[in-house]
């Protein structure tokens, strides 16, 4: 598991902008501004020397920015931060066909609907997020039976799982996130599905068993634009893409990306200031 | 009219939120769906790669959440106008690079709305002023 260095430092305005760019050199995560104090987190390393070095490293900086400031040292073990708000999760219906549900409450609307498992644990893809509901609603549209989906970024693993509950032969779910990957891992599980998708660490795996004839990527139009040319290596002629993560304002970008890889853009749906596109 | 529950003030790399600290115990004591400010975040930002975008988070008695993005800090700003890592540590003795007028002029009407400045002049002070406090000289 994951341990966090928590640095907390006293100073002026000028003194916590001037030490955000140092501690960002020196690594940190990201911060935190209290009334009083600029609280930075590190990843802390798990070999003793580097732990050493980067607290010297730190100490060596903050007394450089000011002898006086008051610095307190503690650790905060990773786990998940999430878990509040997803005690808050009922049930939610999606599309014509598609229910979401936690383990810990049942459905209780109309019968004949697919209903999917879906505990998150710190991971995307609840189904209460835009883009979420817009890719699935698209999955449900265009999966063909027997189809072969790649679903890059997987999170809880909802697309690959609502993939071949709705009829695609197999899935394989990515993630670089190792929370995801072992979240997708029990959501397959709990699903009835781990037989037929595989959950799998990284971007795009080597060694697919037969070309995808979906991919599904939830993603940000920065990762979209770069992954693009790999989906069209990919990706076999007649083969479906769906994107999404991606706000309104992207469209221009992501089209123009879409027809410089020789995709062709079929349909693009909208939920308030998110779309998601279906390509081929 | 929702009823405000805390602001959450972080500084976070720009398209790079995830769950982990800072965010993920200052959003997740509150209720806050971490995973949706991530989302939102990264897509918001993600055309600023590289540097530190601080953001304010308005959190609501429902846990609904809404946030605004500021400027980056000066200090981020000037180190990669001057294309060091770090300020100095003695900057009256050690200067450690520099930066044009005309550079501090920039950041400076980049910064102006997140500034308690009425005009560009008095914000290319409080930047120049940054910029020595780093070990950095403002040359013409």
């Amino acid at each position: 598991m994951k341990v966090f260095l928590r640095v907390s430092v006293s100073g002026t305005k000028e003194q916590q902008e001037i030490l955000i760019q140092s501690l960002t050199e020196l690594g940190c995560r990201g911060f935190e501004e209290t009334d009083t104090h600029l609280v930075a987190y590190f990843e802390q390393p798990a070999d003793e020397g580097a732990r050493a070095k980067l607290g010297a490293a730190l100490r060596d900086t903050i007394r450089a920015m000011s002898a006086n400031a008051e610095v307190l040292f503690g650790e905060i073990a990773d786990r998940n931060w999430n878990a509040e708000w997803e005690r808050t999760i009922r049930p939610i219906e999606i599309g014509e066909r598609l229910v979401i549900r936690p383990s810990w409450c049942e459905y209780t609307g109309p019968a004949g609907r697919v209903v999917l498992t879906i505990d998150p644990k710190m991971s995307f893809g609840t189904g209460y997020h835009e883009t979420t509901r817009l890719m699935l609603n698209l999955v449900e549209k265009y999966v063909r039976p027997g189809a072969f989906v790649l679903d890059v970024g997987t999170g809880t693993g909802v697309l690959a799982i609502a993939a071949v509950r709705l009829g695609a032969g197999s899935a394989v779910g990515t993630d670089t996130d190792e929370w995801a990957v072992e979240n997708a891992m029990e959501n397959t599980a709990m699903n009835g599905v781990a037989g037929t998708v595989r959950i799998v660490a990284g971007t795009l795996p080597e060694g697919l068993p037969s070309p995808p004839s979906m991919i599904c990527a939830n993603l940000t139009l920065n990762d979209l634009v770069r992954l693009l040319p790999r989906f069209r290596e990919v990706l076999p002629g007649g083969g479906t893409l769906l994107l999404s993560g991606l706000l309104a304002a992207d469209e221009t970008a992501i089209s123009r990306a879409l027809t410089a890889c020789s995709f062709r853009t079929v349909e693009i749906m909208r939920e308030n200031e998110w779309l998601a596109i279906c390509a081929e | 009219m929702k009823k405000i529950t805390g602001y959450i003030k972080l500084q976070i790399p720009a398209g790079q939120a995830n769950p982990a600290p800072p965010i993920g115990p200052a959003l997740g004591q509150k209720g806050v769906n971490i995973m949706e400010f991530c989302k939102q975040f990264n897509a918001k930002t993600q055309d600023k790669a590289g540097l530190i975008i601080p953001v304010v988070i308005t959190v609501f008695h429902d846990k609904s959440f809404t946030f605004i993005t500021k400027t980056p800090p000066a200090a981020t700003l000037l180190a990669r106008a001057a294309k060091v890592e770090k300020g100095s540590g003695e900057p009256n003795r050690t200067k450690v690079g520099k930066v044009t007028t005309a550079q501090v002029r920039e950041i400076a009407e980049l910064k102006m709305p997140d500034l308690n400045a009425n005009d560009v002049e008095a914000a290319m002070k409080m930047v120049a002023g940054t910029a020595r406090s780093m070990g950095l000289t403002v040359e013409d």
